[in-house]
């Protein structure tokens, strides 16, 4: 098991961006009639935001840190490193977080990795910067957590498109002796990679003409071999057999008291799903929004989407024990937990 | 109204068929609304109707009417 536990970085800031043009499950073509309405029921899902033409998981991440670093009063020269985590990255070469640390004029003294990780990664991606700022020769990170799934999905996917949304975030971690630890339980299972794959799109299997091609799997089914695609069922057992386990054993090894946690935030790919979760673990109701009926699935960026639409009030004024799980493509699946203190929470911010 | 035949009517529902077409052998995959959405579809409304809770672990091994049929009614 990989259990971690890191010292002396603190979350200081969270900020999310969103295009502003909504997409409505119950007005989308490639359902039939009367589906569109149970989906809405069992995934929660009721809306998304969905990017326009020419604007990218990085554009929106880069607004919210933009806004971020402005509001916590950063000078850009004190940023040592910026981490990218998101599947929707700018090109294959490249990395997407060395363009934006130059779009931003970071200065090249700036540490810059992407992350490619799906709805795993706000919580791998804690894991990745809170081990770069620990030891103290680091100060400063910005992880930019964000996807646009309408780059990489099929508008006439019915079983993918409803329910995923665009959106870009930033959070702002420092180095302080005196944070409190970050406990982690991290888990990948790659002989499930097939799970959850977009199978031309790198180069084990380069894009020819024919992967352009649209086929119809079934009904409402219509995708070409650059888009995602899922294993609904696997997914489905994956979810309910590891994510309370893993969990729960974070819990267990680090000696958590339940009773003292704030917030349950879970990656959010569906209602239902989420509910079994937090009744399993037997957790509040109050303790665990969503915001996943206005924005949907956005992958990597559900959870900090979460902080910055639901509970932004309790995070900026006072303490929070808060639970993290974030589970999907890879497959690849973590639990994490952390102590924050009156942190920088902008509102969210519309493009 | 007992356990089986409120599943089948739910299934035969969620499925968009006729309860006539739905038996205890009938599984994921037997009609085209049957996917990974159907099933998650068929669970829930089982566990409203009867106000029972399916445990994640036990959700897995439900793959057929007569599996959720059981599983229903030991809940009861």
């Amino acid at each position: 098991m990989a259990f971690l536990t890191i010292p002396n970085v603190k979350i200081i800031g969270v900020s999310a961006a969103v295009p502003k043009q909504k997409k409505q499950v119950n007005k989308l073509e490639c359902f039939a009639e009367g589906e569109a309405e149970k989906t809405i029921e069992l995934t929660g899902v009721r809306e998304s935001r969905l990017a326009p033409e020419g604007w990218v998981s990085s554009d929106y991440c880069m607004e919210a840190a933009e806004h971020l670093i402005e509001k916590l009063g950063w000078e850009k020269d004190s940023i040592d490193a910026l981490i990218y985590i998101s599947v929707s990255r700018d090109y294959i070469e490249p990395n997407t977080a060395t363009v934006i640390q130059g779009k931003m004029n970071l200065p090249t003294t700036c540490y810059t990795i992407d992350v490619p990780m799906a709805c795993s990664g706000y919580c791998y991606g804690l894991s990745v910067v809170g081990s770069l700022l620990s030891h103290g020769y680091m100060k400063r990170a910005l992880m930019l957590v964000g996807d646009t799934p309408s780059k990489i999905m099929s508008p006439l996917d019915k079983t993918l498109w409803p329910i995923h949304g665009d959106a870009g975030t930033a959070t702002a971690l420092e180095y302080d002796p005196q944070a409190n630890p970050m406990y982690f339980n991290l888990m990948s299972d790659g002989k499930q990679m097939n799970a959850i794959i977009a199978h031309a799109s790198g180069v084990r299997e380069p894009i020819t003409n024919e992967d352009l091609n649209m086929v119809k799997y079934d009904e409402g089914i219509i995708r070409n071999r650059t888009h995602v695609t899922m294993d609904g069922m696997g997914v489905f057992a994956f979810t309910m057999s590891q994510v309370p386990k893993s969990i729960g054993v974070l819990i267990e090894n680090f000696k958590i008291d339940v009773n003292n946690i704030d917030f349950l935030l879970l990656h959010q790919a569906n209602h239902y799903i989420d509910e079994k979760i937090r009744k399993k673990l037997k957790f509040p109701e109050e303790k665990t929004p969503y915001c996943l009926e206005t924005f949907g699935n956005t992958s990597s960026a559900t959870i900090p989407m979460t902080m910055v639409t639901k509970i932004r009030e309790q995070l900026k004024n006072g303490s929070n024990k808060i639970l993290m799980s974030g589970f999907g493509a890879g497959l690849s699946w973590a639990a994490v937990y952390i102590e924050t203190n009156s942190i920088e929470v902008l509102p969210l911010i519309e493009i | 109204m007992d356990v089986q035949t409120k599943v089948i009517e739910i299934v035969a529902n969620v499925c968009m068929t006729d309860v006539s077409n739905v038996t205890l052998e009938s599984t994921i995959g037997d009609f085209p609304e049957w996917d990974s959405m159907g099933h998650l579809a068929i669970l829930q409304q089982v566990e409203e109707s009867l106000e029972i809770n399916f445990d994640p672990e036990e959700m897995m091994d439900l793959e057929d009417v007569n599996d959720i049929v059981k599983a229903a009614e030991a809940k009861i």
